[in-house]
């Protein structure tokens, strides 16, 4: 059991340091933990939203079929996605420079951060090819 | 003509819908060893061979020839890989059979097996003299293929994982291409078929004596 003033003053202590209070510092802090950003849904990001709604209504060839537009919108959402998991292996990849001259180390780490990469890659194929089966089946 | 790779050379020349062109508008980062020339002409002979004519058709055309750009990066990758690990594989044998090596390996004498290991890379006279030491203590090519595999077995694996899911990747978007298409062939050709059919039939009924009061009876 702690003291009755150790107590306060944990408590006062703790009290100055409760995170960012500025709108800057929480800015900052809301990009701690971002790593490559594929696990933030494509539709987040303005342009690809605003493609991805052009491309929707040229693949149900402006139906009002609300199912039918759903599966397109899932077919779209996914290529953009792959579109945006292919630009960041590339940014992996560029990041190593010349293949030939890199170090084993630095080519073991690139296939590591590619394996992460991939996975999100898996995902979304697998949910590109169903939509894609329901889009074109329906 | 509009020049090329251009967002009109993609509208018109090559009739890419405008809702397919961020696909291509925005330039792809180059590896080395890459040529944005090369990466948009495999897009061009993928779009001429397939031709596609929907929207789907185009999506998976493109997708198609960026799986085969990947595949080309993997196989690089591999390649450096490969290099990379015959490289130390070649420094430790030439550490391993250094006349000077007594017991085991010190840091000495793996920087002189680098040194020795590019003078084998780069001159052809000591080229003899390094090689034969290597073969008399076993170290053929063979051998050291192996040995370079052996070393670089994780990231070899990783790699090939890739390359085989890249390739399982192409081979279900053809398959799927090619049934649709198949499919579209066959509906169309069965639509043909039974269009033909009916004017025929309705050509029969029209030569028929009589037809009209009978159809107008019916």
């Amino acid at each position: 059991m702690i003291s009755v003033r150790k107590l306060i003053a944990n408590r006062r202590n703790a009290s100055l340091s409760t995170g960012p209070r500025t709108v800057g510092g929480k800015l900052r802090s809301s990009h701690n933990a971002y790593r490559h950003g594929l696990a933030t849904a494509i539709t987040y990001d303005a342009s690809a939203a605003v493609n991805i709604d052009r491309l929707v209504r040229a693949l149900t060839a402006s139906s009002n079929d609300y199912g039918r537009i759903e599966k397109a919108r899932v077919v779209a959402e996914s290529h953009f996605d792959l579109a945006r998991i292919r630009a960041a292996k590339a940014e992996i990849l560029w990041r190593i420079g010349n293949f030939e001259n890199a170090d084993n180390d630095d080519l073991i780490r690139v296939l590591n951060t590619i394996e992460n990469v991939a996975r999100y890659e898996r995902r979304t194929r697998s949910k590109l090819r169903r939509a894609l089966r329901a889009f074109l089946d329906a | 003509m509009s020049e090329i790779y251009s967002r009109e050379y993609w509208m018109e020349d090559l009739e890419v819908p405008e809702e397919i062109l961020p696909f291509l508008e925005k330039p792809p980062r180059l590896l080395p060893g890459d040529n944005e020339h090369d990466l948009y002409r495999l897009f061009e002979l993928m779009v001429n061979e397939i031709i596609p004519d929907t929207p789907v058709e185009w999506l998976v055309t493109i997708d198609l020839a960026w799986l085969w750009i990947d595949i080309q990066r993997y196989r690089s990758f591999k390649n450096a890989i490969i290099l990379q690990n015959r490289k130390s594989a070649i420094e430790f044998a030439l550490a391993a059979t250094d006349p000077a090596a007594v017991v085991g390996m010190n840091p000495l004498l793996r920087g002189k097996a680098r040194i020795d290991a590019e003078t084998l890379r780069t001159d052809a006279n000591k080229r003899n003299e390094l090689t034969t030491r290597l073969q008399a203590h076993g170290y053929d090519d063979d051998a050291l293929n192996a040995a370079a595999f052996v070393q670089g077995i994780e990231p070899l694996v990783a790699i090939e994982k890739f390359l085989a899911s890249a390739r399982h990747q192409v081979a279900v978007l053809l398959r799927e291409l090619g049934i649709r298409r198949e499919f579209a062939r066959r509906a169309k050709e069965a639509l043909d078929r039974f269009l033909a059919d009916l004017k025929s039939k309705e050509q029969a009924i029209a030569n028929t004596p009589g037809s009209d009061t009978e159809a107008g009876s019916q």
